[in-house]
């Protein structure tokens, strides 16, 4: 009988700690996945293209204050499309706070969405975004072409559409700046040219090896 | 024995799934009814009285789960709660709308939308409720059991297992969804 308890008491800990593994490696398996999706914000070929003016409008936000968006200024103006059902966005507003705060030197951001407005006065007291301008207009989506979300456009001083693209994360929203200070369209055009490149020196490297 | 340790572990993992349930939800209660409010199936002002009955019913179906007189009380309560989770899941899916926080709280669920695995997990739920019932109604009888010999391992280890097993369960379904999220968006 004592043989018997002591193997039931030894396989239900084998169980259970088998169970325990399998949790941790389940958690990981997110984890990893998203460790390696692409770092840059996603481009999507739609919209008013990357050098282009964008278009401008005059908007009152949630609070009443007057917006413009695509006029230019002293600031480039950051507009990060967000829905209250959209999760990734919920994520991504602490993340926004915190970018708004370290670039406050050149950056504005315009939050930006559509639909109800109950539902957004909801979201925006519960998130605290009263530092932001928060406009509703399904034109400013349409005319951009926002088909997913979060997305993000960062227009210069002038007005110019500068970079753009699906944001999931702070890597994302700061490749859009990165790609703006460096003059490219997105970080994936970067890595393109940056590999055609290195695609082109070696080729050279290797017609020297055979001309030697 | 065998069959009413089976029962014992099935009725104190759901009494604790129930109880995470309805904890995770208080903890941010907030958040729950706005989760309400996103599967528009109610008026606004039936937001708040929803979510604190829904909370309320989980947490006393999970009490009376708990001992062997209020087990048929709790199993029906814990069976409703599960097939209204699954109404609103299932309308919303059928809808199209998945990408809606699922309202099932960070421990024993997604907070990345809707899926059909999460119809699945409470189907799977329902029929232990359901067994629970039955066995209940069926006039068992015999609750005693060794506690500190075979019986009371395996209980412990039968309901530790069956809570693992959820758990995994959520975790799985969570990482599919993020995965799925991900590739819709490359």
């Amino acid at each position: 009988m004592t043989a018997l308890l002591v193997s039931n008491i030894a396989l239900w800990v084998v169980v259970l700690a088998l169970l325990v593994v399998i949790l941790a490696l389940s958690r990981q398996i997110g984890v990893l996945f998203e460790r390696v999706a692409p770092m840059g914000a996603l481009t999507i070929d739609k919209g008013p293209a990357v050098g282009d003016a964008a278009p401008k409008f005059e908007l009152k936000d949630l609070v009443g204050r007057e917006t413009r968006i695509g006029y230019g200024g002293a600031h480039s103006q950051l507009l990060f499309f967000v829905s209250p059902t959209c999760p990734v966005c919920k994520k991504l507003l602490p993340i926004v706070k915190s970018v708004a705060h370290t670039e406050r030197q050149w950056l504005d951001i315009v939050l930006a969405s559509d639909g109800e407005m109950p539902e957004h006065l909801a979201y925006h007291k519960k998130h605290e975004l009263g530092q932001f301008p928060y406009v509703l207009s399904s034109e400013l989506g349409m005319r951009f072409q926002v088909g997913r979300l979060p997305y993000a456009i960062l227009l210069d001083e002038r007005g110019v559409v500068r970079a753009k693209g699906l944001v999931n994360s702070r890597e994302q929203l700061e490749s859009l700046f990165t790609a703006k200070e460096i003059g490219v369209a997105s970080a994936q055009e970067w890595f393109a040219r940056d590999a055609e490149a290195h695609g082109v020196a070696s080729t050279k490297k290797e017609k020297v090896n055979e001309l030697g | 024995m065998s069959s009413i340790v089976v029962l014992y572990a099935a009725q104190a993992a759901l009494a604790a799934i129930l109880l995470l349930g309805a904890f995770d939800k208080l903890r941010d209660f907030h958040a729950f009814e706005s989760a309400i409010a996103g599967y528009q199936l109610l008026p606004a002002v039936m937001h708040r009285p929803f979510a604190a009955t829904f909370v309320a019913a989980e947490a006393l179906g999970g009490v009376l789960l708990l001992s062997w007189s209020g087990s048929v009380a709790g199993a029906g309560l814990g069976m409703i709660t599960l097939v209204i989770a699954m109404a609103g899941l299932t309308i919303n899916l059928l809808r199209g709308r998945t990408d809606i926080d699922c309202g099932c709280g960070g421990v024993s669920g997604s907070a990345t939308g809707l899926s059909w695995w999460l119809v699945v997990r409470n189907s799977v739920l329902c029929v232990d409720a359901v067994a629970i019932l039955a066995a209940h109604l069926g006039a068992i009888s015999g609750h005693h059991l060794s506690w500190l010999g075979v019986d009371g391992i395996t209980f412990v280890g039968t309901t530790l297992a069956l809570l693992g097993l959820y758990f995994i369960f959520n975790q799985l379904v969570e990482v599919h969804m993020r995965i799925q999220k991900l590739r819709s968006q490359s």
